[in-house]
């Protein structure tokens, strides 16, 4: 079974007196360990699916199920609920909280859950380890690069040890060195600690990391061949 | 679990003069609601602190329960003393609204003056000489509120100090207390100068106060069958509950200022978690995102809410007993302190903070329906 399963999944919009609809009638599956990298032009829904994955929208018709969990379906409570242990998002720009610390803002996912508060601590120093900016824990964003804070948010999204990662165009707004640490890092992820990661980009360079690769364009996904790296 | 503590703390850190702005109004709120808080206190402990249980007012029948409208013939005080069983002191009083001049102010003012015999002190039980004598002839007793009542320096009435009562030079023997009633704010002179200064044979009014054990049943049977004498009886209490009723269109809109106070603060509070929210919406949105639920959000914005309202309250509280503790409020004939005391700092300390925390409830209502999505693509 696959750990991600779209079937017959619509969603629309309305903006005015226009419906808009970037997915119809999608059908996807994406397996566990994945690293499935989504394509496609501005405006094509790219980033619509990856909410849907992440439960943060819900679909006008058919069904999103991640692990087992119809993730269109239940209150909103329950959802926050199941993000918080099962999905790490990690945004195109890295939205920390800006008065508190690196290492603060990586422990935010664990002040959901029973941890003691020194466990939290231990935690959140073990994600920036992993990527790399364990002695920047005391820094406020504003101190950090935009590279730096973009693998701040990783380990935030890393440190409750979700089996999902998504990543909506992480690299957007990075230069060409800082984007390049990232995509590693995401890389990594997937094939030393077996996440499954989805990530949203327009980039070809970025979507070569992906080990599968989909085009979502006027409402339907294509599979691309992934070209050798 | 949710989000920390610290968290709301930092946050008040954000936008500095927002945070200070709140504050200063949270402050400026807390201080109105313990002045209008203290200034009703004050206007009703002003009568109902001069009543007592075991006291009756006799009162001529046409005065209709007003004293300075009232006479009775002179002499009533030992024709009840000595025809009413269970009356154990009497005092007869003349009340009158003299014209009185203090040397160095400007013209003549109004106040109350009552003309009283050594019984008046003990009958009215919160009557205390502070300073100086009781007054002899040519003499005036002065409450420790008269100097504001009369818009006066009070060292012009200083004991020593000479007035001009109806014409008549007046040394002052004293000062009394009578903490929180409306007797402070007049002066004492005995009876019989009065009667003399004021050219009125006859008294305004007679205390009564009864043996511990009796009650006015006796008094009243008195009233009812000396018809003659065209009196009235009052309680101690329904006298005094009637000149509160006087007030009450003050009071009413003393409270109506109060509510108004609130709704501007409320309006206050919605606005600045409305504005806490806008500033912060992709933040939250995020946190939202990483599975924090709507009520841990709203709990957050709560918890600066009330700190914030907490400390502004503080320095409202503070500023208020500093400024307004033991300040008098003058009336036409009278004048009362305002106690800027516990239940007046309990009512607007949790007055505050109620409106600080229903204030950010709107806000609530906006993350409910926060659209999330959305939310994070926001600029």
């Amino acid at each position: 079974m696959s750990l991600i399963e779209l079937r017959g999944v619509t969603r629309r919009y309305t903006k005015g007196e226009h419906t808009v609809a970037p997915l119809v009638d999608v059908d996807l599956d994406i397996e566990a360990g994945e690293f499935f990298v989504l394509l496609g032009p501005s405006g094509s829904g790219k980033t619509t699916l990856l909410n849907l994955l992440a439960g943060i929208d819900r679909p006008d018709g058919g069904s999103v199920v991640v692990g087992g969990t119809d993730v269109g379906a239940g209150r909103s409570k329950d959802l926050a609920r199941w993000r918080a242990a099962h999905v790490g998002y990690v945004f195109q720009r890295a939205n920390l909280v800006p008065v508190l610390t690196a290492q603060e803002n990586v422990e935010m996912p664990l002040w959901l859950t029973d941890l003691p508060a020194k466990e939290r601590s231990r935690r959140a120093a073990l994600a920036l380890s992993a990527v790399g900016l364990l002695e920047r824990a005391a820094h406020l964003p504003k101190q950090l690069s935009g590279g730096q804070e973009q693998r701040v948010a990783i380990a935030r999204a890393i440190v409750a040890d979700p089996e999902l990662i998504v990543a909506d165009e992480p690299t957007g707004s990075l230069d060409g060195e800082s984007a390049e640490a990232v995509l590693r890092l995401l890389a990594r992820l997937c094939t030393e600690r077996g996440k499954t990661i989805v990530m949203v980009t327009h980039d070809q360079h970025a979507a070569s990391y992906g080990t599968r690769l989909v085009r979502l364009e006027k409402g339907q996904l294509t599979a691309v061949e992934v070209a050798p790296r | 679990m949710g989000l920390s503590f610290d968290y709301a703390l930092l946050n008040l850190g954000r936008r500095p003069t927002r945070t200070v702005l709140t504050a200063v109004s949270s402050a400026l709120v807390a201080a109105l609601l313990v002045c209008t808080a203290a200034f009703v206190r004050g206007l009703e402990q002003s009568f109902t602190g001069a009543a007592q249980p075991d006291v009756a007012l006799l009162l001529s029948r046409v005065a209709e329960g007003d004293v300075l409208r009232s006479s009775v013939q002179a002499g009533l005080g030992a024709l009840v003393r000595a025809n009413v069983p269970g009356v154990a002191v009497v005092s007869e009083e003349v009340h009158l609204a003299c014209n009185v001049t203090v040397p160095g102010s400007d013209g003549a003012r109004a106040a109350m003056v009552r003309g009283v015999t050594p019984a008046a002190y003990q009958v009215h039980d919160a009557v205390t000489l502070t300073e100086g004598t009781l007054p002899g002839p040519g003499e005036v007793l002065v409450g420790r509120l008269l100097a504001r009542q009369m818009r006066v320096d009070p060292s012009r009435l200083a004991v020593g100090e000479t007035l001009v009562l109806e014409g008549a030079k007046h040394r002052v023997s004293g000062h009394f207390a009578a903490p929180g009633t409306a007797i402070e704010a007049e002066m004492w002179t005995p009876l019989e100068a009065l009667r003399g200064i004021a050219r009125r044979p006859d008294a305004s009014v007679v205390f009564a106060r009864l043996e511990p054990g009796a009650d006015a049943r006796a008094l009243q049977l008195f009233v009812d069958r000396r018809l003659d004498l065209e009196l009235s009886l009052l309680t101690s209490e329904q006298y005094y509950a009637d000149l509160a009723r006087y007030l009450a269109p003050i009071r009413a809109l003393a409270m109506a200022m109060a509510a108004l106070i609130a709704g501007a603060a409320f309006l206050g509070g919605v606005n600045t978690a409305a504005a806490a929210v806008q500033d912060r919406i992709r933040e939250l949105a995020t946190l939202r995102a990483l599975g924090f639920s709507t009520g841990a959000l709203w709990r957050s914005l709560a918890q600066e809410a009330v700190l914030l309202g907490s400390f502004g309250a503080l320095l409202g509280l503070a500023a208020a007993r500093l400024f307004l503790d033991g300040g008098a409020v003058r009336l036409a004939m009278g004048a009362f302190t305002l106690g800027v005391d516990g239940p007046a700092l309990a009512l607007a300390t949790v007055a505050t903070l109620a409106l600080a925390l229903l204030g950010t409830l709107p806000a609530l209502l906006r993350l409910h329906r926060l659209p999330i999505a959305a939310a994070l693509a926001e600029d």
